[in-house]
């Protein structure tokens, strides 16, 4: 994956200024002047709690392109020795732990810590985190339950400190330029959203064959003890990004599962389907599979003047412009071969210029060379360096793990389900 | 090709200068049908310049149909004069 670097990032995504969360309030803040606790010159240090697939991944790119950023890793944590020697070959210079409350009693450097254990223990060590100091990037989605998601809300609005929910989408540029186009109009009214994610692949790691008491440690995704599988692992991603179309959240969702063809004892539904309501009656229709990927992964946007389709990174207008028309002496000479030579009894007219008759759109970005994973640490730089969280961006991670849980809740009792209102955090906004 | 006397040259030098005025008129008439286009289609004006490989195309067929006109015309006009000396010799 090509990288960009902050300039070529800020030049990719865009600009117009308005409230909240918006693509353009989150570039300006980028792009903007810095009040900055740690001064550029001096270096973020970094834990990484939980060094399988995705940490090892993040701490990857943390190595090969953190000194653009001026961010390092130097502190590693895993309760399984195998995922942390793997980290640890490619960062040696890092510390190495297997408690992560050890790590942050004894490395006194972190600035923040990066948390990608499963999704059932990110509550305790994102809290403990925070509460010691330091600014915290999660993976998503927040956590397994309600009540777990409310309370690392409840420690980030009590410390005040970032909390960043990987929803790397946020800082990809198509997304961001994507996003301007909706609130710009250009989609006109949006009713309706629809996102699917298709896998053909049985999820699982491979568990030692000598221990295969680690089957629910190592395919913890699989079992609904520390995971909500395709919703809380992928669905999760496309709610948010809904919610940040329609900039408001649900008021209901149903829904419904099944495991119909991984039937290999796992807990977790191999398919699942979603509607999501919103108040002014738009839809937001999901569904995800992991036995066909013909049609891999995507998000439409539709609206009554055009239509985005975020993932592929392209943008089509319900009007489509005019094809150009040829040159003078072109339709002069095709003119002249309709009404003087008549038409080829054999073939078609033999250098009549083709006209594209199929709309191909157009482009969101130019170069879509990224998908936010990287950028995402852009702005968790610049959270560190102030000291402060960027406004608006927890609450979409937040409502983002919320309404996967909903949608789970959905599933589970075949009832349309709404939120509570004890866990609405509008009344934590200052 | 030895050169017979100075009457060759000047020949010569009268056929390549009546060729390239044929030439010219032929670009000059490439370039009227291309104005004659833009005019009645109502293109950019732009085409005189953008299409100029397209205009030195049909610049080079009119001047091949010039030749092919003018080889029937000295192929007729060859015959006539044969048949016309068989009659008053005959």
């Amino acid at each position: 994956m090509l990288q960009q670097n902050r300039r070529a990032f800020l030049k990719n995504s865009l600009l117009a200024g308005t409230a909240i969360l918006t693509p353009a309030s989150l570039m300006n803040l980028l792009a903007g002047e810095q009040n900055n606790i740690i001064s550029p010159n001096d270096k973020i240090h970094l834990g990484v709690i939980g060094t399988g697939s995705r940490g090892h991944r993040l701490a990857y790119l943390i190595k090969e392109f953190g000194h653009d950023l001026g961010i390092e890793v130097t502190a590693l944590c895993d309760v399984y020795q195998p995922n942390l020697d793997n980290t640890h070959e490619m960062i040696p210079e890092a510390k190495t732990y297997n408690d992560y409350r050890k790590m942050l009693e004894e490395s006194r450097e972190l600035n923040g810590v990066i948390i990608c254990t499963p999704l059932h223990f990110h509550a305790q060590p994102t809290i403990d985190a925070m509460e010691m100091g330091l600014h915290v990037f999660c993976e998503k989605a927040m956590e397994r339950t309600l009540e777990a998601t409310y309370a690392m809300a409840e420690a980030h609005y009590r410390t005040g400190k970032a909390l960043h929910i990987g929803h790397q989408r946020l800082f990809d540029p198509k997304f961001l330029r994507g996003m301007n186009k909706v609130y710009q109009g250009d989609l006109g009214i949006v009713t309706q959203i629809r996102a699917y994610w298709h896998r053909n692949h049985d999820w699982r790691r491979p568990v030692p064959e000598d221990q295969p008491e680690l089957e629910r440690f190592i395919n913890w995704r699989l079992y609904r003890e520390y995971s909500c599988g395709l919703l809380t692992e992928l669905a999760s991603h496309h709610i948010q990004v809904a919610n940040w179309v329609k900039k408001d959240i649900p008021v209901d969702v149903r829904g419904t599962g099944s495991i119909s063809f991984w039937k290999d004892g796992r807990e977790v539904e191999d398919n699942v389907a979603l509607i999501f309501t919103y108040k002014d009656g738009t839809q937001f229709v999901y569904d995800s599979m992991i036995q066909n990927r013909r049609h891999g992964l995507e998000i439409q946007v539709l609206g009554h003047k055009g239509s985005l389709e975020l993932e592929t990174n392209n943008f089509f207008l319900e009007e489509p412009p005019p094809p150009p028309k040829p040159a003078g002496i072109v339709q002069l000479l095709q003119d002249l071969e309709e009404n003087v030579l008549g038409k080829v009894p054999i073939g078609s007219s033999s250098w009549d210029p083709e006209v594209a008759m199929t709309y191909k759109g157009e482009s969101i970005v130019k170069e879509n060379i990224t998908d936010g994973t990287w950028e995402q640490f852009t702005g968790f730089a610049k959270a560190i360096r102030e000291d402060k969280p960027i406004p608006g961006l927890f609450e979409e991670g937040y409502y983002g793990s919320i309404w996967t849980l909903l949608g789970q809740e959905a599933i589970d009792t075949g009832q349309v389900v709404g939120m509570l209102e004890k866990f609405d955090i509008r009344k934590f906004r200052r | 090709m030895k050169l017979k006397s100075m009457k060759d040259i000047i020949i010569k030098g009268n056929l390549i200068s009546r060729e390239l005025k044929v030439l010219l008129y032929c670009y000059i008439l490439a370039n009227l049908v291309n104005v004659y286009a833009i005019v009645k289609y109502n293109t950019d004006w732009i085409e005189l310049i953008t299409w100029q490989r397209f205009i030195i195309l049909i610049t080079v067929i009119f001047y091949i149909v010039t030749v092919i006109i003018r080889l029937v015309i000295f192929g007729a006009r060859k015959l006539i004069s044969k048949t016309t000396r068989a009659n008053t010799n005959g």
